[in-house]
Formats: C-alpha cells, structure tokens, sequence
C-alpha cells in the first residue's frame, strides 16, 4: 500500500514539474492584437540639407545595392533610394503604406558623403494626412556620422495627432 | 513512512532534474562551436567583432607576423583539418598562396575577403601587381566585414541575424573611424602628408587621405634581400626625402627596420615610430584590435610629421 502511495505522489510532483516547465517557455509570449489601417490619404515628404549617398558602410548581405536613403514605418521598409540625392529636392512618398490606429514609428536613415567629416547634417520629415501637415521633425547628425533617427506618430481615427521623437 | 518517501522523493526530483542538466550542457557554448580558421590578425579581428562568443576564431599569423613569407607549419595544417571554414586575404598577400593550400589540402571551404573589392595596381619594376593591403581604409575594411558576415552566416543560418547584428554595429564604427582619421589629418598641410615607409603597404591609406606614399621596398617584404631594393629606388627614396622636407620616416612593426633606419640616416631625418602594418599588435596592446591599430598609426603619423 504504501509504496504505491508514494508512486501515485512521486507521478503527481512529476507530472506538475513537467507541465510547468513545458508552459513556462509559452507563457511569457505576449498577445496578439489586431491591427486597423490608418484612415485618410497620408504623404511623406523628406528633404535634406546634404548630398546623400549610397553608404560604403551599410551591411550587404544580399546582392541588393547599399542604400543612400531609407525609410522604415513599424519595422517595415517602405522607401529605399540608392542613387545620389540632392540637398534640397524634396523627396515625395504617396500614399504611405504600413500606417496604423495607434502609435507609429518612423525610421530614417541618411549617408551624408564621407569627406566632410566635420560637418553636421540635416534632414527633414513632414507628414501630412488628407493634405494636412501632422508631423514635422528635423534630425542632425554628428559630424562624420550618418542620420539613423526614428520618431513617433500618434494616429486617433479623428486626425488629432500628438507626436514626439526619440532621436 | 516518511522517511521512506523522503527518499523517493529526492531521487524523483533528481531524475526529473537531470534532463534539464544535461539540455543546458549541449548548449555549453565552448562545445561544437563553428571552428573559423583566419590568415592574418585583422582577419581575425574582423571575424571576432561579427560572430561574438558564437565560433572560435584563430588567426594562423601572431603579432607582428609577416604574411609574405610565412611559411606554414604542421600545426597549422592540423588547425586547418579541425576548420570549419578558412578566410583569407587574396589579392597574393598570404605569398606562395599559403592559406590557399593550406584549406585546399584539409578540403576546408576558403573564402577571400577582398572579393569585389578594387584594388589598387601597382608598376613593380614594369610588372603590374595588384596592392594586397586593402585593409588599410575602413571603407575597404567593411567590404571585408561584408564578406566575412555573409560567409558566416551560410555556415551557421540560426545565428545569421545575430551576426548580421553585430556587423552592422562595427561597420558604424569603422565608419566613426574614417571621419576620425579625416579630422585628425586635416591638421597637417597636404604638402607635408608624405609618409616613408619599410614597405609598400600604406598605398590604399594614403590614396585616402591625401598623402604621398615612397616606400624604398615593393609591395612584398618578399623582395626585401635584394630585387625590391634596387639603388635607383633607394635614390628617389632619399632624394624625395630631401626634396620635399619629409619631416621622418616610419618603420613597421612586421618589418625588419634596418633598411628604413639607414635611409633615415643617409637623408639626415628622424624616425618617426613605428606603424602597424600587415599585422596588429599582441594581446594586451593598443593595437591589438583593427580600430587600435588604425587609431595609434594615425597618431603616430601626426607626431612625427607635425
Ligand atoms: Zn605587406
């Protein structure tokens, strides 16, 4: 009796330490939530006070050229240049694709040329919503270092928006 | 009773226990790590700053080693049979094509850093050559880091993001590198950016960041007994020396200094330092990384030329 007593305790204690430890790696996945589209026409207009240029530092793991400008919405590529641009011509992207209710973050990416190396740069984004200017954020960069800059959009359904960076 | 049941129950919690024992000791991370086998110092180093703690990495060259004409030994041969993958320089600077056999004779896949990079040609005595020192500007060094990670990450596909990770970081880095060198050179005038050098090895360098570059001896330390150093180059050596009021000379910590240290002395100049050059420093030095090695050349160019 009382070694199969302490088999039946032996298999409950196993048991609960192996469902633990199988639901402990799920666990601490987070939920998923569904996402909407933004509503309204949003543009995005980039300028830049320098030449930008493809980057001789840029990781190329594939046989895609370096990217001289790039554009990032929630992770998400959505504008990559890799011939020379001018500063001052004003880079339009309409419609904008990847744009959610809620929070959004831009990233952006810009070479400015290596032999200027002392100098600092400019870029600039405006967003607009159904013509509208939302957001409007200028970045520098460190002397001899590329622009790499993300900021944050908030998208209500109405278009009250709220932004704030995070260079 | 209790006792009993103490008993099986310490002996259940172990043997519940040892499977967790032994899954965290076959993801030890010092067994079956990726074996990357590495010509030359910076090779290694670049290697290093992509795959982390994730392979092991072995630069077959020690400090201050020449790659010219290095001449393998059986040690090497048996690093090369437990090699996963072998990365070279190319471009003929490991002479005698060294680390190509080497893989070769082990059946161990090679791969060249240098690959798609354009190198300079240089006139040896009316034969073209090309200048196997690329590694000396950053922007040729991310090639190589380019190279190296997509190598990496085709020998080992579960960690190609990490490695692609931390490439990105260094190649940054390197980045910040070449800005800094350019600011630190813009102190001295154009005209005064001429740089003696043991051998031909700073040409890419040079062609950077505006410097006129003589070397009395070829591209190779291969030729240094005789067929590089021909009195007519020892000539113009010294003359542009003189002609152009070269404030020193620089010998190379891979290079026997004798020759440099007698030119020094014929042209009346001092010697400014000594450069690294084909290979970094040892462990524990400021050269010891690429970015070290960089870093304390452009400082002790200023110094001497300045
Ligand atoms: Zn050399």
């Amino acid at each position: 009796m009382r070694p199969a007593f302490v088999v039946v305790i032996w298999i409950a204690l196993m048991g609960g330490l192996t469902l633990y430890m199988q639901s402990r790696e799920t666990a601490v996945v987070g939920e998923s939530y569904e996402l909407h589209a933004a509503e309204g026409a949003f543009a995005l207009r980039i300028t830049t006070t320098f030449p930008v240029e493809p980057d001789p530092f840029a990781l190329r793991t594939d046989d895609r050229e370096a990217s001289a400008l790039l554009v990032k919405v929630n992770g998400k590529e959505i504008l990559r240049r890799t011939d020379r641009v001018r500063p001052g011509e004003p880079i339009q992207l309409e419609p904008v694709p990847g744009l959610t209710d809620g929070r959004n973050e831009f990233y952006l990416e810009a070479n400015p040329p290596l032999d200027d190396a002392n100098l600092s740069y400019a870029i600039r984004a405006q967003l607009f919503r159904d013509g509208k200017l939302i957001a409007d954020r200028s970045f520098w960069s460190e002397p001899g270092s590329r622009i790499a800059s993300s900021f944050e959009v908030s998208l209500a359904k109405e278009p009250a928006v709220k932004d704030h960076d995070n260079e | 009773m209790s006792r009993q049941f103490l008993a099986m129950l310490v002996i259940g919690l172990i043997s519940a226990a040892s499977p967790l024992l032994t899954a965290s000791a076959s993801q030890d991370p010092s067994r079956n790590k990726p074996f990357i086998l590495c010509s030359t110092t910076q090779l290694a180093d670049f290697t290093r700053q992509i795959v982390g703690d994730r392979c092991r990495v072995v630069s077959l060259l020690g400090a201050g080693a020449d790659p010219h004409t290095y001449m393998p030994t059986p040690n090497d041969a048996r690093l090369a049979l437990e090699a996963d993958l072998c990365i070279q320089n190319g471009l003929n600077l490991e002479g005698k094509n060294w680390m190509g056999t080497l893989a070769k004779d082990a059946g161990k896949p090679v791969v060249t850093a240098t690959d798609g990079l354009e190198p300079l040609v240089l006139d040896e005595g009316g034969m073209k050559v090309r200048d196997p020192h690329a590694w000396f500007t950053p922007r040729n060094a991310a090639i190589y880091v380019n190279n190296i990670v997509r190598a990496v990450s085709q020998l080992d596909p579960e960690e190609k993001s990490e490695y692609e990770a931390r490439a990105q970081l260094y190649l940054q880095q390197l980045r910040v590198l070449d800005a800094w060198i350019r600011a630190q050179f813009n102190a001295i005038p154009p005209d005064r950016r001429i740089l003696v050098t043991s051998h031909d090895a700073f040409n890419y360098f040079a062609n950077e960041y505006g410097f006129k570059n003589h070397a009395p001896v070829g591209w190779s330390t291969g030729s240094e007994l005789g067929a590089g150093m021909t009195p007519e180059r020892r000539k113009m050596v010294i003359d542009s020396i003189r002609n152009l009021n070269v404030k020193a000379v620089f010998v190379e910590t891979s290079v026997n200094p004798k020759l440099v240290r007698e030119i020094a002395r014929e042209a009346g100049v001092k010697i400014g330092g000594r450069l690294y050059s084909d290979s970094m420093g040892p462990e524990g030095s400021a050269g010891e990384t690429y970015i070290g090695m960089m870093r304390e050349n452009v400082l002790t160019i200023l110094h001497g030329l300045k």
